[in-house]
């Protein structure tokens, strides 16, 4: 699950609603720990949580981290049988949304994924109507608050795929939360284990996935030693399209913080910092979009390795 | 020219050590694989295992009860920074073909099975009581595709068990709790969460579970639960026939041991890693909820043989009656697991 529409907070938020429970979008966006930088370079068959030679800026668990956060009930189905379908319907009869990912083609979204693949979305569905005697039922899907869709259920299932990390599966996910009632002191709790997570989630790893500045480090070795998959510079600029994700999910968090702002100044050296780390990302994406030389772009992997670090002492204040 | 294609694989350096908890076995030997030696009682508790839930379902009469928590595996995987899915797949060769990718790559895959193809499971399960397991989960280990063999290991034994691979087939896909093929993928990162760290965090979720949780739609969790339970438990003889008074003293009876292969309510082996863990982290720990819980498994353990009292007899005077030990225990119960979870609220904040 490396690239999904970053309105995951307004579709979680949603799904909660059935429950009568309300945590704002941003409040989830927060508690699901989202921010990571990975890229997999490793080679085989084994599981890994992005695919490969790609850039993935949503952590690849930023489902279950919700869940864990904010104490609900994480269910992940995978398969898009007839049975599968039959039981979402099963599911909105009993006023139960459901999260579902889906081909980026469903949106046609431009972002494409190195095999030609569109970036998945995250989206709810909202109604299923069944035509008795027809060709099948027609979805409405919610991706956002101005982003809904009405498909055929031929088109659902079309879109209903998995990703490349993963082809062998298709997801949907039930999130059931278990509190109603969050005073401010229990989000507070809630945010803090989030922000934790988030400290661990972000720092550099090396191995078949690297994450964290440590993506960055391995790119700007490929480049200024012109070897490796990322050896020249013009394969930077087609590895980054795929991933302009990341300031809008940046810029999407370091907004929502201001719902945190009662948890005391780190929060707004931490919002800073963000904001810093989405000017150095405009940078790079500058520096790309014109005839770049290695030393350019080598010197904003520089700048970039150092927010990213200087994010993670940011976050380290909450640990 | 083209690669072998592997027709025998086996995994001999994966150890596995029989245990209770079929996934708890399953976890703590995966994790032991990759170097991590986690004992079930630290997968238990790094996974905020530790749980009491309870719902009832009105159409069936009955109970739903959980002393482990459901979520163990999320849970273990967002308080350790282990990466994981579970996957279910629904056609039967690619779910085969993916474990042996798996397998082919060095990677052990736990795998969910029909109980009724688990000898040491069945074994293990009384049989009155066998229609109530509702999955199982052992680790596949290997194959031999010339001699139609997987290997794989089941909690209850302690020697690798070899199954025909058509059985390993339809065990993948039948059973009462389908749609099946499921079986969890794991990527483990260079460098995880600095234990303690871990620790915090798998605590704080217990005491967000216990202690705040107030609604699963019917099914109730934590202290909430408790409350709910002992409440309504004390009410069975006025609400049930003998049968169904038998049947849900049975379905206590495979969660609070876990299918046979447990003792204390999985609060005794809470009770061992809060005592490791304070060893670990130094401090004041978590002595005295590692007592409280030790204490718990004990009161659990007493209250189990009640309900055994009540599948041979549901009707009995002695059971029922509003002085009996059956109904102090459950008082006790409620009481010892609220001040529990109080004091290791308190002890977390300390630490």
């Amino acid at each position: 699950m490396h690239k999904i529409a970053p309105d995951i907070g307004y579709c979680i938020s949603k799904v909660l609603r059935d429950y009568s429970v309300v945590i704002e979008p941003d409040v989830c966006l927060l508690l699901s720990s989202p921010l990571w930088l990975g890229m997999n370079i490793s080679n085989g068959n084994a599981y890994v949580p992005v695919g490969k030679d790609i850039i993935a800026y949503l952590n690849p668990l930023f489902l279950e981290s919700f869940s864990v956060n904010a104490n609900c009930l994480f269910l992940p189905v995978r398969g898009n049988s007839q049975e599968h379908f039959t039981y979402l319907i099963k599911r909105l009869k009993n006023q139960r949304k459901t999260l579902v990912k889906l081909s980026g083609d469903v949106l046609e979204r431009n972002d494409r994924l190195p095999d030609g693949a569109a970036v998945p979305v995250l989206g709810v569905i909202e109604h299923i109507l069944e035509h008795p005697g027809s060709n099948g039922a027609v979805v409405d899907l919610v991706f956002s608050e101005r982003s809904t869709l009405t498909l055929s259920e031929a088109d659902f299932v079309k879109y209903w795929h998995s990703d490349t990390a993963s082809k062998i599966n298709t997801e949907w996910f039930t999130i059931i939360p278990s509190q109603g009632k969050l005073t401010w002191a229990l989000i507070e709790q809630k945010l803090r284990a989030a922000f934790v997570r988030q400290y661990h989630h972000l720092r550099p790893n090396r191995g078949g996935v690297v994450t964290g500045s440590a993506v960055l480090e391995f790119l700007r070795s490929n480049l200024c030693q012109g070897t490796g998959r990322y050896g020249d510079p013009a394969s930077h600029f087609y590895l980054w399209q795929t991933g302009k994700g990341i300031i809008h999910l940046r810029k999407g968090y370091a907004y929502a913080l201001n719902k945190a702002e009662g948890m005391g100044p780190a929060v707004d050296v931490l919002q800073q910092g963000l904001l810093d780390s989405v000017r150095a990302w405009e940078d790079l994406y500058k520096v790309l979009d014109r005839d770049m030389t290695v030393r350019q772009l080598s010197d904003q992997y520089e700048v970039l390795i150092e927010k990213e670090n200087k994010l993670i002492q940011n976050f380290k204040a909450f640990v | 020219m083209e690669a072998a294609i592997q027709t025998r694989v086996e995994l001999n350096n994966y150890t596995h050590k029989p245990g209770g908890s079929c996934m708890v076995t399953a976890l703590s030997g995966i994790y032991r694989y990759k170097g991590l030696n986690y004992s079930p009682e630290q997968i238990i508790g790094l996974g905020s295992g530790l749980q009491f839930a309870y719902g009832y379902d009105p159409e069936q009469k009955n109970y739903r009860i959980e002393f482990i928590s459901s979520q163990l595996l999320y849970s273990l995987l967002c308080n350790t920074g282990t990466f994981g899915e579970e996957f279910e797949i629904v056609d039967n060769g690619e779910a085969l073909s993916r474990m042996l990718d798996l397998l082919d790559e060095g990677m052990p895959v736990p795998v969910m099975l029909d109980p009724l193809y688990c000898e040491g499971l069945m074994k293990r399960t009384p049989k009155e009581f066998v229609a109530y397991i509702p999955s199982h989960m052992v680790v596949a280990v290997g194959y031999d595709l010339e001699e139609r063999k997987v290997f794989l290991y089941d909690s209850p034994q302690l020697d690798l068990m070899t199954m025909d691979l058509d059985d390993f087939t339809t065990a993948r896909c039948s059973g009462p709790t389908l749609p099946a093929n499921r079986h969890i993928e794991f990527y483990f990162p260079d460098t995880l969460y600095p234990y303690a760290q871990s620790v915090k965090l798998a605590i704080g979720k217990v005491v967000q579970v216990f202690k705040y949780s107030e609604k699963h739609l019917a099914h109730k969790s934590g202290i909430e639960a408790i409350r709910r339970f002992a409440a309504n438990v004390q009410n069975w003889r006025n609400i049930f026939t003998d049968e169904e008074i038998a049947g849900n003293a049975r379905l206590f009876i495979m969660a609070v041991t876990n299918g046979h292969a447990t003792k204390g309510a999985f609060r005794t082996q809470y009770s061992t890693f809060l005592r490791e863990a304070s060893a670990l982290i130094g401090g004041d720990g978590y002595h005295a909820s590692a007592d409280a819980y030790q204490y718990l498994g004990r009161l659990w353990m007493e209250f189990q043989k009640q309900m055994l009292l009540l599948i041979r007899n549901p009707g009995a005077r002695e059971v029922w009656k509003e002085d009996s030990d059956f109904h102090q225990l459950l008082d006790e119960i409620r009481d010892k697991e609220i001040a529990a979870i109080d004091l290791l609220e308190k002890e977390l904040l300390k630490n």
